[in-house]
């Protein structure tokens, strides 16, 4: 019965046009990353200082130790975040980590939220601009088609988000069992040498320099891990590549 | 260690001790020595359990981290990258050959 459901819910977010709408979404992805990578080349050193000057915000407002460490640990993930974004120029909520694939459920629900709210406030200017627009208030009219269309492509977000939503939750249990698996087994190849990042990662202000991360490895093990985890990497990386066709 | 544990952890040794032996008569209580022996395995095994645990959760953030490390650099900081761990793990078998010789 609930398979037949979410069978119906995916076909009624087709028809409302998620899969087409979806194509222009990665084409207005491709010509974002194009735009950043060419006119924007010191994008991650601005967003580093943006993230920094946030830390700052958010470690003024932190009452005890463990909110002031998870602080800290967050800007550094975030950090991590958009440099794997901007390298495989893949946006976190429209893509899933083949390794961490049930991950992009927290990234859907949060971009669906911001969308809602557009829309929420869409519903609010709209009347207003039309009014405006009738007693012929001078720009109204520009600002109430600028409205449509945002409330247009935030219900377009909005079910794009529920059809990809509704899609993994079907198979969340499977994805979390490969998750799992996929985690175990690194932990048992890589175990050594992630410890040693984890480390170095901590124990630095920002971001580790790759030097500093090499300073941190005591034993032969940890460098054998280590190389074997970058040409895993590196070989993914390649097959990625091929797979997409760049 | 404050004395606040050591009196107390003293206070415990002693209470154990009169509820398994019996003083006067000179003789080990056998119901109480059994009870003993599973509680104490017991809480060794919670304790192993809470510390595979801990230990797991802590190699899950390792593993988190050094992924999303590694996932973060450029096509070109993992080349060189590669090359520096490459020269490390050269170096690493000359002085090796050298002790050998």
């Amino acid at each position: 019965m609930n398979k037949g459901n979410e069978k119906q819910k995916l076909k009624r977010y087709e028809r409302l046009g998620a899969l087409k709408f979806q194509k222009l979404v990665f084409l207005v992805e491709k010509g974002k990353f194009l735009i950043l990578k060419k006119c924007f080349p010191n994008f991650i050193h601005h967003y580093d200082k943006y993230c920094d000057w946030q830390k700052k915000r958010a470690l003024k407002r932190a009452k005890t130790e463990e909110e002031r460490k998870a602080i800290i640990e967050n800007t550094k993930l975030a950090k991590m975040a958009m440099r794997k974004e901007l390298t495989e120029e893949k946006n976190r909520n429209y893509h899933m980590d083949p390794k961490r694939p049930t991950e992009i459920i927290h990234y859907l629900e949060w971009n669906k939220n911001v969308h809602k709210k557009g829309l929420m406030a869409n519903g609010i200017l709209i009347p207003i601009f039309l009014a405006g627009t009738i007693l012929q208030i001078p720009l109204c009219p520009w600002l109430l088609g600028f409205e449509i269309l945002s409330a247009a492509v935030n219900f377009e977000c909005i079910n794009i988000q529920n059809y990809n939503l509704c899609r993994l939750k079907t198979v969340q249990p499977a994805l979390k069992r490969r998750e799992e698996q996929t985690i175990q087994k690194n932990i048992e190849e890589f175990g050594e040498a992630a410890a040693v990042i984890h480390k170095s990662i901590e124990e630095s202000e920002s971001l580790p320099s790759f030097q500093e991360i090499l300073d941190h490895i005591n034993t032969p093990e940890q460098l054998r891990q280590m190389r074997a985890m970058f040409y895993r990497e590196q070989v993914e990386r390649q097959r990625q590549k091929q797979i997409g066709g760049k | 260690m404050n004395i606040t544990t050591l009196v107390i952890g003293a206070a415990s040794v002693v209470g154990i001790a009169r509820d398994v032996y019996d003083f006067k008569k000179k003789e080990f209580r056998e119901a109480n020595v059994k009870n003993l022996i599973l509680t104490t395995a017991a809480g060794a095994a919670t304790t192993i359990a809470a510390y595979s645990l801990q230990q797991q959760s802590l190699n899950q953030i390792h593993e988190k981290y050094a992924s999303s490390y590694v996932e973060s650099m450029s096509d070109e900081e993992l080349e060189r990258a590669l090359c520096k761990l490459d020269l490390l793990a050269a170096s690493e078998d000359a002085t090796k050959d050298v002790k050998t010789l």
